[in-house]
């Protein structure tokens, strides 16, 4: 099978799985609260009980021959839609973009959820990105000098940072970072790096006063070297640097060790011996020999680690003061926005299988004998 | 047994001891051996008895639980033991070369036939500028003799053999050829349509085919002694036998000394100028091939030829002596072999005996013959 027609049968199956998940937040959500929940994404603050009537049968959660307002309200009998005649309508609507309005009470009157949530969106993505890069880049150097270096100084030092990493609450190592960075390390009064929020404003290292540039893709940094904009780039991306650190410390820790064991299994295998029969420098047999096939235990939990950082966000978000979709999700599992709630679920599994179909295709290459 | 200059590797007193959780695994007792030039020394002796160990104690290659205590190997006169890390890995890449047991385990699932022996010439492009284009011009002046030369070869010819001089070469130059080259060598080792061999991943080749690619990485850096660890042990007798004949050609093109261990003397009879028989981390008996299976004179010895009906006929297992192989943790005293030997008596125990020469180029290990 070709490349490309393994991807098209992958994606087809994303699709069903998103099908699938979508199915069984709906009926979480539907099934069980009352239908005055399905229609709140809907209302205008100004509609009246016929039009919210009206909007309610056009949306498919009461029936045409429901009498009023008030007896879809007191789930009277004749008004309710059974939950699978809902979500073909619901699937309609979401489909064509239609997620109604959000409730979240930050977000004023009228606000449509796609709106809200893709503002925030790229800023959170900004950050997973951000503790992705930071993942790969210390996770696996890190792995390796562990791995080639074991049982002594640098693998117990790398030991200790995993182990660390692995086992410390995110957010108090946030708070101990902060603690560090801006009430201890200070210059000229400042705090070498800035406390909250997503542009730096008052810290050591950043620019003062820049002008905020029109949003193109809603992640700071983007835009602010799009826009030719460079302080603004450099501030948004210092005020990047302790949430990126704080959010990528856990995967970072389970990275290495990852990489650690996988390179010293692969350290010891017969090819490896034969590659320094050969005479090849070190460097060669680690790099070319041993890193390529310890990394392929690594690749396979690229997937979860994206899970996780897209999960984390969230603590990241509430303790650096954040404007990201992972805290606003929260705040609308709270006023029971379903839609948002829905929409957060279902692109954070799009991302997390869009990356898994990018692992296999990956692993693939690295790996000969695998076949699609 | 002499460290004389006609030796390509002498290995003298050679003691290796392995640390373990049970206890220290003395593996080898004070192996001395020596490897002639051009010739094909055969190193028999039952598994366990410390084969392996005395290979990769040459090629430097020893795990990190073992220890060399003391000894020394010397080859292409220089003591390995005393060399510097850098060195030792140049002596393997220039002077030595070894063919593992399991030709699957020993190739790089990920990489090609072709990266796995290009890499090796890259390695140090210095020293194989002038092979590659030695074997470019080889092949160039065969193809002038007949007289198919185009004009375009005409002109390469020409700057190859001012290269030849100069030994520079542009990197993809050198590359090029090295391609050229390890192409040509795949072909040496007998694979059929080595231009797609070179591209192919091990897992697409058989266990033969494997083998054959495992001496080609060998091959290719013109080893001035090859070492050769039951490479046919892993392999279906049929395809034993090809490598076996493999083996046979190419000791005959190339001018390299060969180490072949093995446990099977059918094999020894075949291909080896002499033989080494080591008995539990000693070299117990060392003669010319035909002198030793006309007159085995360690009881050991003796006892393994016993075992064989008739050498040329039977593929001799070496496990039909009386007892078993000694734990080498606690290794018996004097001579290793006395529990199980049946001409043994009082001096056996407590000592180990010398290694004496019995007969012209005969040396054997035993109390029976002096010492
Ligand atoms: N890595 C190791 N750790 C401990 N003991 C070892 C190790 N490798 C080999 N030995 C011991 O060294 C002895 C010789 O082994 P080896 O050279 O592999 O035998 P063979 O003659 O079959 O090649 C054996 O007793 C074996 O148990
Ligand atoms: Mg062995």
């Amino acid at each position: 099978m070709k490349l490309y027609e393994y991807a098209i049968r992958r994606i087809l199956l994303m699709g069903l799985v998103l099908f699938g998940l979508s199915l069984f937040m709906f009926y979480l959500t539907r099934g069980f609260l009352p239908p005055s929940f399905a229609l709140a994404p809907y209302i205008t603050p100004r509609m009246n009980d016929a039009q919210k009537l009206a909007l309610a049968q056009s949306l498919g959660v009461a029936t045409k021959s429901c009498a009023s307002f008030q007896a879809f309200s007191a789930f009277q009998q004749s008004c309710l839609v059974p939950v699978w005649a809902q979500y073909t309508q619901w699937l309609g609507n979401v489909l064509s973009g239609n997620w109604g309005y959000t409730l979240l009470p930050t977000a004023g009157p009228a606000a449509k959820t796609t709106t809200i949530f893709f503002s925030r969106f790229p800023f959170t993505a900004q950050l997973a990105v951000m503790g992705a890069i930071l993942t790969i880049l210390i996770g696996i150097p890190l792995g390796i000098v562990s791995a080639t270096h074991n049982n002594k100084l640098p693998d117990h030092i790398s030991r200790i940072v995993s182990l660390g990493g692995y086992s410390i609450p995110q957010f108090w190592f946030g708070y101990v970072l902060l603690i560090i960075f801006v009430l201890y390390a200070r210059i000229g009064g400042l705090g070498l790096l800035p406390g909250s929020g997503s542009l730096a404003t008052n810290c050591a290292i950043c620019f003062a006063n820049v002008v905020t540039p029109k949003a193109v893709t809603g992640a700071p940094i983007l835009d602010g070297i799009i826009s030719g904009n460079l302080h603004f780039a450099w501030d948004s991306f210092v005020a990047m640097i302790l949430p990126a650190v704080t959010l990528s410390i856990t995967s970072i820790g389970a990275l290495t060790r990852i990489v650690r064991s996988s390179m010293l299994e692969v350290l010891r295998q017969d090819y490896i011996l034969l590659a320094k029969s050969k005479g090849l420098q070190e460097r060669v047999v680690i790099y070319r020999h041993a890193l390529r096939n310890a990394l392929l235990p690594a690749v396979t939990v690229a997937g979860l680690l994206t899970a996780f950082l897209f999960g984390g966000v969230v603590v990241i978000e509430i303790v650096f003061d954040l404007p990201g979709v992972g805290y606003t999700s929260l705040q609308a599992v709270n006023v029971f926005d379903i839609n948002f709630v829905e929409l957060y679920v279902l692109v954070t599994a799009l991302i997390i299988v869009v990356t898994n179909l990018a692992v296999d295709i990956i692993y693939a290459k690295l790996d000969p004998r695998i076949r699609y | 047994m002499d460290g004389s200059t006609q030796d390509i590797l002498t290995v003298k007193k050679l003691q290796v001891n392995f640390h373990t959780f049970a206890g220290q695994v003395k593996a080898l007792d004070g192996v001395d051996l020596s490897v002639k030039r051009g010739e094909v020394l055969g190193l028999v002796g039952e598994s366990g008895s410390g084969k392996s160990v005395t290979a990769l104690s040459i090629e430097g290659l020893l795990p990190q639980n073992a220890e060399v205590v003391g000894g020394q190997i010397i080859l292409n006169g220089k003591d390995l033991l005393t060399e510097k890390q850098g060195e030792i890995r140049t002596a393997r890449l220039r002077e030595m070369a070894m063919v593992f047991q399991d030709p699957l385990t020993y190739l790089n699932p990920v990489l090609t036939v072709g990266s796995q022996i290009l890499e090796i010439l890259e390695t140090d492009r210095r020293v194989f500028t002038p092979v590659v284009v030695a074997a470019r011009l080889e092949d160039l002046n065969k193809a002038a003799r007949e007289g198919t030369l185009t004009e375009k070869e005409t002109r390469e010819k020409a700057s190859l053999e001012a290269l030849l001089a100069e030994q520079t070469l542009g990197r993809r130059e050198f590359k090029r050829l090295a391609k050229a080259y390890a192409v040509a060598i795949l072909g040496r080792v007998r694979l059929p349509e080595p231009e797609r061999m070179f591209k192919m991943y091990p897992f697409e080749l058989s266990g033969g085919m494997r083998q054959r690619t495992m001496i080609a990485m060998a091959l290719v850096r013109r080893p001035a002694l090859l070492i050769a660890d039951e490479i046919t042990t892993a392999l279906d007798v049929t395809v034993q036998a090809q490598i076996l004949k493999l083996l046979r050609e190419l000791k005959d093109q190339i001018d390299a000394s060969i180490l072949l261990i093995t446990h099977d003397l059918a094999v020894v009879a075949e291909i080896c100028d002499r033989v080494a028989v080591m008995y539990a981390g000693n070299i117990v008996e060392v003669a010319e091939v035909g002198e030793l299976f006309k007159n085995p004179l360690h009881p050991y010895t003796q006892g393994l030829l016993a075992a064989i009906p008739r050498p040329d006929a039977v593929r001799g297992e070496l496990t039909s002596i009386k007892g078993s192989v000694p734990n080498l943790i606690y290794p018996p005293s004097g001579c290793r072999f006395h529990p199980r030997c049946p001409s043994a008596f009082e001096k056996c125990p407590l000592s180990k005996p010398p290694l004496v020469e019995a007969r012209a180029g005969h040396y054997v290990e035993c109390f029976l013959y002096g010492g």
